[in-house]
């Protein structure tokens, strides 16, 4: 986890942004609770990617990972 | 019949219903396809707006509002009591929904209400602002239940609605490919638009495509609203024309 994200709080913040979609898919295929958000909201073609999971809570420059609500 | 434009905002949460699906669910409900319909009618495509993202404002996950038009014989009375009765029952526990209706035919401010979209985009609002500009415009504007912070997204989805350049289409559109995502199909312009119903093939350019043009489509095909227009959106890649990718929808 630390390899993609910084913890800040309770929560985890992805370290490289909004549109470094390496990372995001290689973040999401180590993840154990990726969980697809409606497909109007996928920001990748790579269906499996951080940035098309229901646990990311966009943030202005980043996106936040609320997977331990899972 | 008249139009009425519907926008509601907030209704879900992680591992919910989303709010795009729970607006397609409405205008069906006001406005059902009659059996002989191929498709329903192109101003019925639900718009998903994209909002402010920034942490004083308490979204789920992306902060975007869902819009659609009908047109119906319903009175006002009877389509606000269909929205309140499917947003109760389908929106998730914890969220704060809006809706947002507005009488087409009503002598509303539109560069008031398309400001207030665009302003949304990228400041915080509150719902003071939201309810104010409402009352003043002849909006009808509600909130069912949690905090009601939706009303902000669903005046502001009006807004962007009718800027006619703000909008993903909810949904996929279908061209044959639905059985097999990694087939390429070709068609013409004219073709594609018969095909979906759109109104027009836009590049991320903003250049309007001429009827007899080739398109070379693969995977997810998505359109957008833009130049007042439902249209499909693509891109010049090696001298041809292909769907916009996700990454080139973000924007819209």
């Amino acid at each position: 986890m630390l390899q993609w994200f910084n913890q800040a709080g309770h929560l985890w913040l992805f370290k490289y942004g909004v549109e470094d979609y390496a990372p995001a898919r290689e973040a999401a295929a180590h993840c154990d609770v990726f969980l697809s958000d409606d497909e109007d909201e996928h920001t990748d073609n790579v269906h499996r990617s951080c940035y098309n999971c229901m646990y990311r809570r966009w943030q202005p420059t980043s996106f936040q990972c609320h997977k331990k609500r899972a | 019949m008249k139009a009425w434009l519907i926008c509601i905002d907030d209704t879900d949460d992680i591992g919910t219903k989303g709010t795009g699906e729970i607006a397609e669910e409405i205008a069906a409900k006001l406005a059902p396809r009659e059996p002989q319909d191929a498709r329903p009618a192109i101003t019925r495509f639900v718009t998903r707006h994209q909002l402010f993202v920034h942490p004083d404002i308490p979204y789920t996950s992306h902060n975007s509002a869902m819009c659609f038009q009908v047109d119906t014989d319903l009175d006002f009375a009877e389509i606000k009591a269909i929205c309140i009765t499917h947003l109760k029952q389908e929106s998730a526990p914890a969220s704060d929904p809006g809706l947002a209706i507005l009488d087409l035919a009503s002598d509303y401010d539109v560069e008031r209400l398309i400001s207030f979209g665009q302003q949304a985009k990228v400041e915080v609002k509150t719902k003071e602002q939201a309810y104010a500009l409402a009352a003043e415009l002849g909006i009808d504007l509600s909130e069912h239940g949690g905090t009601g912070q939706g009303v902000i997204g669903a005046v502001a989805g009006l807004g962007l609605r009718l800027s006619g350049q703000d909008g993903r289409v909810k949904g996929q559109l279908q061209l044959g490919q639905q059985a097999d995502e990694t087939k390429v199909i070709e068609v013409t312009v004219a073709e594609a638009l018969a095909l979906t119903g759109l109104q027009a093939v836009i590049s991320i350019d903003g250049e309007k495509l001429a009827n007899d043009q080739l398109l070379t489509l693969k995977g997810k095909i998505k359109a957008v609203f833009t130049q007042h227009q439902f249209a499909l959106l693509v891109s010049s890649e090696q001298g041809l024309w292909r769907n916009a990718t996700q990454q080139q929808l973000k924007p819209y």
